[in-house]
């Protein structure tokens, strides 16, 4: 390898790394960079949530004499009608909806990809048969869907993800398969077949890297439409279940004490506003950096 | 006379569309001695792309038979294809598509040897590194382009990367085009200059498509002419400039831009557009369009037949176009 470094040295070309280039260009958007903030903040709570407070004690153990105190020195967030502190319920809840997001979007790019892929790659009639398959899931609303699985499955947080992955399912395989259309006719895939590359070898070193950006903006943005309907279903009761901390059910529990506490609804609501958008800013500041073209 | 390396028979390569069948190729015949280059001429979509295609089985052909070596690449199966294509090769039209916008330059080149496993354990590495080094030499590529992007470089020294690509694993046999079509005229002699000495060292054979005569005048041995499908005349290259038979090829040739200002010569201009490759009717291809056209000439498609020695003609009428050719 010496040598040629050596003679790379005075080269015009600069050698370019691609994420280096996606970094650069993101840097500059700056509401990208405050959602990509707010979302590591989000992430490192979420991680350290029970070094701060204790699940048993804090998150969930009630203390009557504290009950119902407004935001104040004592209590950042004031307390509930159990006197729970509202900042350590808040702030343990960001786990639930961090994780429900994440996990349900990896679940359903887990399946989304392969079938897109596949029904890109191989068209045809196998092609035709699973679209048709996706667009009939596609036809009932995914909050529909999500419900309709849920009150099947029974109410969990497993369920909860279970349900809301499938209802993400068509959406990684219809965005998969319209990229995998655009990059499998291009010459270089033929001449990829030409050096007798297998079909795994050019589905996982062409086909899949060339489609990566869409599918990564996808999954960014719909983990901020996963964390709302997670938090939607807890919120009429499909979801996680009280005394759980989780955004949905928490202003489900506070809306009752909207008069005389609104900043028992106020807070999971912001937490929820706060998390989705900065999650969004992320996923467009993705899609800008990793698409130049469409910025104009 | 040497052996044929590669005997193509009756290929056939038919496209089922909403509006009927397009017949891309029908019917092509032709063989190729080891170290000669056969030119395949034609106008845009009249198939010959598609015939190099159908010939390493990047289109698996419709019928027909490719004989390379004594093996029926139509019938290979994926054990003989894969060893197949280490023998035939392609080098594409398009130097901008044709290669991964994502890998460096050795990278591409290396990638046959990895996909193919040609060197395999300990050591591996630096074999490939030597053979890519050496392979960026044959073609001219400066080694310093090694970890270079392709869209750092101009189209010439990308279809540089994709001969190196093609040449990676020894082929004996290399499928060319349109190598130049997309290229600057300056560059494009440089290139070819280049495979002409790669066949001269590597004792390669080409088949050597394009639609551009005055490229092919330079670098085939034989050309064939393609419309529509199947092949109109097929000929030596000096025996095919001096004495075109067929009607299209005349057409052709006439319109050559001839660089003087005393020669008058008529160009012979073809009327109307070429016919849809789509449910074609059962007659000669360039009937619509030919000057001499008449009621033999709607009866069924000609067949290449041989009218001086080596030269083969698709013509019912190729008596009366010989005789125009004598008066004039």
């Amino acid at each position: 390898m010496d040598r040629v470094e050596k003679s790379c040295k005075n080269s015009a070309g600069v050698r370019q790394n691609r994420a280096l280039a996606v970094w650069r260009q993101f840097r500059r958007n700056k509401g990208a960079m405050i959602g990509l903030i707010i979302t590591a903040a989000l992430i490192l709570l979420a991680v350290s949530a029970d070094f701060i407070w204790d699940y048993e004690t804090d998150v969930i153990g009630m203390n009557i004499a504290d009950r119902m105190i407004s935001p104040g020195t004592k209590y950042l967030f004031g307390t509930d009608n159990y006197g729970r502190d509202m900042l350590a319920r808040v702030g343990y809840g960001a786990r639930y909806s961090l994780v429900i997001g994440a996990v349900s979007v990896l679940f359903g790019l887990f399946v989304g990809v392969p079938i897109g892929t596949s029904a890109g790659y191989l068209g045809g009639r196998y092609d035709t048969i699973i679209m048709r398959m996706i667009d009939a899931f596609s036809i009932v609303p995914s909050i529909l869907l999500t419900i309709l699985m849920v009150t099947v499955l029974g109410t969990s947080l497993l369920n909860l993800m279970i349900a809301l992955a499938i209802s993400t399912i068509p959406i990684f395989a219809r965005i998969t398969r319209a990229s995998v259309l655009t990059v499998r006719y291009n010459e270089y895939i033929e001449s990829a077949k030409a050096i007798g590359a297998s079909d795994f070898y050019i589905i996982t070193k062409y086909i899949i890297p060339n489609c990566f950006s869409p599918i990564l903006v996808q999954a960014t943005l719909r983990m901020g439409t996963n964390i709302i309907s997670a938090a939607g279903l807890s919120y009429i009761g499909l979801g996680v279940a009280l005394p759980t901390p989780e955004w949905g059910a928490l202003l489900s529990a506070s809306k009752q004490f909207i008069i005389q506490a609104p900043y028992l609804c106020f807070f999971p609501g912001l937490a929820i506003m706060i998390t989705v958008m900065s999650i969004n800013l992320v996923g467009d500041g993705l899609r800008d950096a990793l698409d130049p073209k469409l910025k104009r | 006379m040497q052996e044929a390396i590669l005997k193509v028979t009756n290929l056939k390569k038919y496209f089922k569309t909403k509006k009927g069948t397009v017949h891309a190729v029908d019917g092509v015949s032709f063989s190729i001695e080891k170290g000669k280059t056969l030119g395949i001429v034609g106008e845009s979509g009249c198939g010959k792309s598609t015939t190099g295609r159908a010939i390493l089985r990047l289109v698996e052909p419709t019928d027909g038979e490719v004989i390379f070596e004594g093996i029926d690449v139509t019938k290979a199966d994926k054990k003989q294809l894969s060893a197949l294509r280490r023998d035939m090769q392609i080098v594409f039209q398009d130097p901008f598509s044709s290669v991964n916008p994502r890998m460096t330059v050795s990278q591409l080149i290396a990638e046959p040897l990895v996909v193919n496993k040609i060197y395999k354990g300990r050591g591996s590495k630096q074999q490939i590194e030597d053979r890519v080094l050496e392979l960026m030499d044959t073609v001219g590529l400066a080694r310093r382009l090694y970890n270079s992007y392709p869209h750092e470089l101009d189209g010439g020294r990308r279809q540089r990367i994709g001969i190196a690509r093609a040449l990676a694993m020894n082929p004996k046999f290399i499928v060319c085009d349109e190598p130049v079509s997309a290229l600057d005229v300056s560059i494009q002699a440089q290139i070819l200059n280049l495979m002409k000495e790669l066949q001269n060292s590597l004792q390669l054979t080409y088949i050597f498509i394009t639609h551009n005569l005055s490229v092919v005048n330079h670098f085939a041995d034989e050309i064939a002419v393609m419309y529509l499908g199947s092949l109109v005349e097929k000929a030596p290259v000096k025996e095919l400039f001096d004495h075109p038979m067929h009607p299209y090829t005349q057409a052709l040739l006439s319109a050559i831009p001839v660089p003087e200002i005393t020669e008058n010569e008529e160009e012979i201009l073809i009327k109307g557009e070429i016919t849809s490759p789509v449910n074609l009717p059962e007659e000669c291809r360039f009937y619509s369009r030919c000057s001499y056209a008449c009621e033999l000439c709607k009866k069924g498609r000609p067949e290449l037949q041989e009218v001086r020695p080596g030269h083969f003609v698709a013509c019912r009428r190729i008596h009366d176009v010989r005789m125009e050719e004598k008066r004039i």
